[in-house]
């Protein structure tokens, strides 16, 4: 391999990691929820997309960066919460497919809120993160923002993986995950363990949501949507409901679409994923981390 | 005999406000516009409506007939247009199509119509099937990209001398049509397509992979087919990766829009073939633009200008005659002025094949022409 098509595969490798983190960033939030209440949360990219309106919306009014995150995390974290309540809360003892169904309807409900607020047509969303790129070489650059994208990534995994094995309420999401009506009789109001799972992932839900529509600069109504495609993809490759599972099913995912991109055809990139995918499944059925099969 | 008289004055008077009413209506004839008012296309959807309101206001001013303008979505998707091209249809107050706006919709559509006598008149679909299909109910106010795609091929090779081309279209009748059109004559002029990919419209945002997979290529341009959406963010992946060869690409990106996501430093140089620019110096092209800007304080695109024309062909066919879906399909064909899009008047295939394609370049932060 000569010079420049080492660095040309360094490029893609780059490409292809920061990809990743942001399949691997919704992923993690989306896959968080299935772990623990073993409900596909359909809403969860709905509430990212939501957030990072609002966080166009602050930067737009000239508020701070800090700030416009802040509003942001306060706004799908209230989201989230009111939807647990108002939609799923009263459908827990009811069959699985029912609060399924419940959150597509959430979903549509705030697509389209999304859209008479906002409007339909993509908006750029404002450059607020120093995005000039890092000239190694002529043939490898590389963002800040990749890099931020992939730090933010690595810091909520650690800090999630602390959370659930090491604090009490931790324990307590954990309890609540195996067996809800022995948490309650073990005195663990089980209902406000449930609210704070949406509650944090719909603040990872919001951190996601600026940082990707910072990476992708345009912010549209369909971006949740399209976004959470390729995470439960990630989060079923990885094994379902497991943190480190979604990491890496998201790295995984970009790096094989980054280099189907680059050294096959762009025009065939989700037939390789989805192939990558059902060989994957074929040998190890539940996933790289095997996670929950037995109830996929 | 009081009460008798009054009932008699008022019958009168009742008679005649009714006579006068007959005399003074003038016919009121119901289009349908199906386009995409919702998704990555809705800004099409925005500006063509914009054209439009100049059009209807001409039209129902003149005072020959009044005009009402039925509008759906289509959402860009294909399926939904076949849907929207069933409900127009079986409306029997429609009486012609001004739609719909994308390719691959308008193919889904037209058959629809076709069974129904409907005329489709589409302001904006270039794909070279749409009018090669048999249907005779199928007219556009632009002519085929195959036209446009050579032209472009011819002035890559003869004006800016280069020999080695990087395409890259939307996957869809549109970015496929004028991708194949582009190609074709390119190779046969002698020069070479050093990579050829596609992406999926609206889905696909993040292009680096691409840049990446076209900076290690030989190519000397790149070839963008496709709407400014994902045009720009091409333009702005080639620039941050510091891949340096000229842009070109049709007329969805001659748009200011353009300019903002690409930023302008990216989209300096870039070059686009069009139906509509506000420098050509034609005098119809002139009023319209003076018409838009007075409307609305900004420049119109080339969208608003061709359903400002479609609407217009269509209200002078219906007073020609053209009062049912069947008069119609008989004189539309015949119909022939001066537009703000330069002559309408539709060939055997039914397409616009006379109107002059333009060169725009961005130079300084703005779109100027080119020219010849």
């Amino acid at each position: 391999m000569d010079n420049t098509s080492l660095s040309h595969f360094v490029q893609v490798t780059i490409n292809g990691l920061s990809m990743g983190c942001v399949y691997a960033l919704v992923a993690v939030g989306y896959g968080m929820v299935y772990g623990i209440l073993n409900m596909i949360n359909f809403a969860h990219g709905e509430i990212y997309m939501f957030g990072a309106y609002i966080a166009y919306s602050a930067l737009v009014c000239k508020m701070g960066l800090f700030s416009s995150i802040l509003l942001s995390l306060f706004f799908c974290g209230v989201l989230g919460v009111t939807v647990e309540r108002l939609a799923y809360k009263p459908l827990r003892e009811a069959s699985r497919i029912a609060p399924a169904l419940t959150a597509m309807a959430v979903a549509l409900l705030i697509r389209s809120a999304v859209m008479i607020i906002w409007g339909s047509s993509p908006i750029m969303f404002p450059q607020v993160i120093n995005n000039k790129p890092i000239i190694l070489n002529n043939n490898i650059r590389f963002y800040p923002l990749q890099f931020s994208i992939i730090f933010v990534t690595i810091v909520i995994w650690v800090f999630s993986l602390w959370l659930f094995k090491y604090t009490k309420i931790g324990k307590a999401i954990r309890a609540v995950s195996q067996d809800r009506n022995t948490a309650w009789l073990m005195g663990i109001d089980a209902d406000k363990i449930v609210s704070i799972v949406y509650l944090y992932g719909s603040i990872l839900a919001a951190i996601a949501g600026f940082l990707i529509a910072n990476y992708y600069i345009l912010l549209f109504p369909l971006m949740g949507f399209l976004g959470t495609i390729r995470a439960w993809t990630a989060a079923v490759l990885g094994g379902i409901g497991k943190l480190s599972g979604a990491v890496i099913g998201g790295l995984l995912i970009g790096l094989v679409e980054s280099f189907a991109m680059t050294y096959i055809s762009t025009a065939y990139k989700d037939v390789i994923i989805f192939i990558v995918l059902i060989i994957i499944l074929l040998v190890m059925p539940r996933g790289l981390l095997k996670g929950r099969g037995q109830k996929v | 005999m009081r009460i008798g008289k009054y009932l008699f004055l008022s019958i009168i008077i009742i008679m005649g406000l009714l006579v006068s009413f007959n005399v003074l209506a003038v016919e009121k004839y119901k289009i349908g516009v199906p386009m995409p008012f919702t998704g990555d296309g809705a800004m099409y959807g925005e500006v063509a409506k914009e054209g439009l309101r100049i059009a209807l206001n001409e039209i129902n001013t003149r005072g020959n007939i009044e005009i009402e303008l039925v509008y759906h979505d289509d959402e860009a998707i294909p399926a939904n247009a076949a849907i929207v091209a069933n409900r127009l249809s079986m409306d029997k107050d429609i009486i012609a199509v001004l739609g719909h706006f994308n390719s691959s919709c308008s193919l889904a559509g037209a058959p629809v119509y076709a069974e129904h006598n409907l005329v489709m008149l589409s302001p904006c679909s270039s794909a070279l099937k749409l009018t090669r299909m048999g249907l005779n109910n199928v007219f556009r106010i632009i002519a085929t990209d195959d036209i446009l795609s050579k032209q472009m091929a011819d002035f890559v090779w003869d004006r800016l001398d280069i020999k080695k081309a990087a395409v890259v279209c939307e996957n869809s009748d549109f970015g496929r049509g004028l991708a194949n059109g582009f190609i074709d004559q390119f190779e046969k002029r002698g020069g070479s397509i050093s990579a050829f990919e596609t992406y999926v419209p609206n889905v696909d945002k993040d292009f680096n992979p691409l840049i990446t997979k076209f900076k290690a290529t030989d190519a000397e341009i790149l070839v963008v087919l496709g709407v400014y959406v994902e045009a720009s963010l091409i333009t702005r992946a080639a620039g941050n990766l510091g891949y340096k060869v000229p842009v070109i690409g049709g007329s969805g990106i001659y748009n200011p829009e353009f300019l903002e996501i690409a930023t302008p430093e990216f989209a300096e140089g870039a070059i686009s073939f069009t139906y509509f620019l506000t420098d050509y110096p034609d005098l119809e092209t002139q009023r319209f633009i003076e018409l838009y800007r007075t409307a609305y304080s900004k420049d119109p695109i080339d969208v608003p200008a061709n359903y400002y024309d479609g609407i217009h062909a269509i209200a002078r066919a219906i007073e020609l005659g053209g009062t049912t879906r069947e008069k119609l399909l008989e004189i539309l064909p015949t119909i022939e002025f001066k537009g703000a899009t330069g002559l309408i008047k539709f060939d055997e295939n039914h397409d616009c094949s006379e109107k002059i394609i333009m060169k725009a370049t961005v130079k300084d932060g703005n779109w100027v022409a080119i020219p010849d």
